[in-house]
């Protein structure tokens, strides 16, 4: 992030109108283009190239309520900033400056400094927040509620996005780590290159079939870690076992066996398996 | 932990083939068991007395001794020591004291009355086995016996006192409730 995030909290939470917009423009945090596409033509697609517009902003904020509030999440500002885009687009921010990708940044940090101010009074934390309403000065568009739709449907999707493919480098991480995996054994048994597998670590998006997978070993993996000390997992796994007929946990991970192998030690935890 | 004494079996005189066992028996459960006294997992899945979903065994140890070797077998058959299972799946001891008479799979006659040779349980390791000793357990259940008293495939020899080496398989809904006498953590009975 560049520049102080002390310097830059005073700013969003008090500074003018005319300020912001320097400040939007100066730290490309809203991409012109993007929002005047979907002034034009209202549509899906310039829904999400709006809502690519705006990200950057998005983040920004998330990233500075969290140095603001340390009880805040950075996860839960970002989704409700993208929930809160939608609401922008449909009031009176969009037209009142006389450009649109600003109007879009000021209605959204309006919407900001008013989670900010609800957050800090929960929390008891003082905050000096200036409230923020639009003026007439351009050309008010009341999109149609189909317009609106659009935005609101296009921030979600950019928000599952995001977080999916945040859950699945955070699950692929987990999987490693608790099973002791190297990266030659996750590339077995998640069936893929060590480059496709690379690329997902490095946050490429993967096919639904692979993240059911990764879904499913995930589960596993936390299953084990809850019933099992999790430093023991990675030397257990590649033992060989009586219950497995032998085979080792590894064996099974890799031969797909997942069920089956939760399923033997659910019986071996109750206690209740007859010799 | 206290003392628990293990019950008094009594072998009632040959030809009549029961067991009377009066006292304390010993079983583990999962320390985040909350229905320590349940048998429905056994009841579910079965065991070697009993097939899945016929009728509800409650399976015991005649020994704390008998306990610990039952879950020493465990971990070994997971490949996975006690120490290293999460401490809500480690062994709770519960003790339990019941009062009736069993049918007597324990005893050389025992065995050979009930179809079993005398070298019961070599040679019936394993679950492949389960389909006699299931049977011959549903015939006892079937004439309203509470449970049965047998040799436990855990020990690691059949003789001596029977305390030593005795398992009792109770049919929950013959026997009727057995009395909780007292829940051990793993930490205060296994090491002790």
């Amino acid at each position: 992030m560049s520049g102080q995030p002390g310097s830059e909290i005073g700013l969003v939470l008090n500074a003018s109108p005319g300020h912001l917009q320097g400040w939007f423009s100066a730290q490309a945090l809203v991409i012109p283009g993007g929002v005047t596409a979907f002034a034009s033509v209202q549509s899906m697609q310039s829904a999400a190239a709006l809502v690519s517009a705006v990200d950057p902003l998005v983040h920004r904020y998330a990233l500075l309520a969290e140095a603001m509030l340390p009880d805040s999440s950075r996860a839960s500002i970002e989704a409700l900033l993208h929930i809160e885009l939608a609401g922008v687009i449909g009031s009176a921010w969009f037209g009142s400056s006389g450009s649109y990708s600003a109007d879009v940044g000021l209605g959204l940090t309006a919407r900001f400094r008013i989670l900010i101010s609800e957050i800090a009074g929960l929390g008891s934390v003082d905050l000096h927040v200036a409230a923020m309403h639009p003026e007439r000065q351009g050309i008010w568009i009341p999109f149609s509620p189909t317009a609106v739709s659009y935005v609101a449907v296009a921030s979600l999707d950019r928000l599952k996005t995001e977080r999916g493919d945040n859950e699945q480098l955070y699950r692929l991480e987990r999987i490693q780590s608790v099973f002791g995996l190297r990266s030659g054994e996750m590339t077995q048994l998640l069936d893929v290159s060590r480059e496709g597998l690379r690329k997902w670590q490095s946050g490429s998006p993967m096919a639904p079939e692979r993240s059911t997978r990764i879904d499913e070993l995930f589960n596993l993996a936390t299953w084990f870690e809850s019933h099992v000390r999790p430093d023991a997992i990675p030397a257990f796994i590649r033992r060989p076992i009586p219950a497995l007929d032998g085979d080792t946990p590894l064996d099974w991970l890799r031969g797909r066996r997942w069920r089956e192998l939760r399923s033997v030690y659910e019986r071996i935890f109750s206690l209740e398996i007859s010799r | 932990m206290r003392n628990f004494p293990s019950a008094t079996f009594t072998i009632t005189s040959a030809g009549q083939g029961t067991v009377l066992v009066d006292g304390n028996l010993f079983r583990t459960i999962p320390h985040g068991s909350a229905t320590p006294l349940s048998s429905q997992f056994a009841f579910d899945f079965g065991g070697r007395w009993n097939s899945p979903g016929s009728y509800p065994v409650l399976y015991t140890s005649s020994s704390v001794t008998g306990a610990r070797n039952y879950v020493n077998w465990q971990a070994d058959h997971a490949g996975l020591p006690l120490d290293a299972w999460a401490p809500e799946n480690q062994p709770d001891l519960l003790i339990i004291s019941v009062t009736a008479s069993f049918a007597d799979l324990a005893t050389d006659y025992g065995l050979v009355n009930r179809g079993l040779p005398p070298t019961y349980p070599v040679g019936y390791l394993g679950s492949d086995s389960w389909t006699i000793t299931q049977t011959i357990a549903a015939t006892l259940y079937m004439a309203n016996w509470p449970g049965l008293v047998t040799r436990s495939a855990t020990a690691p020899s059949w003789t001596g006192p029977i305390t030593e080496w005795a398992e009792v398989a109770v049919f929950s809904d013959r026997a009727g409730p057995p009395t909780l006498v007292d829940r051990v953590a793993y930490k205060d009975w296994y090491w002790n």
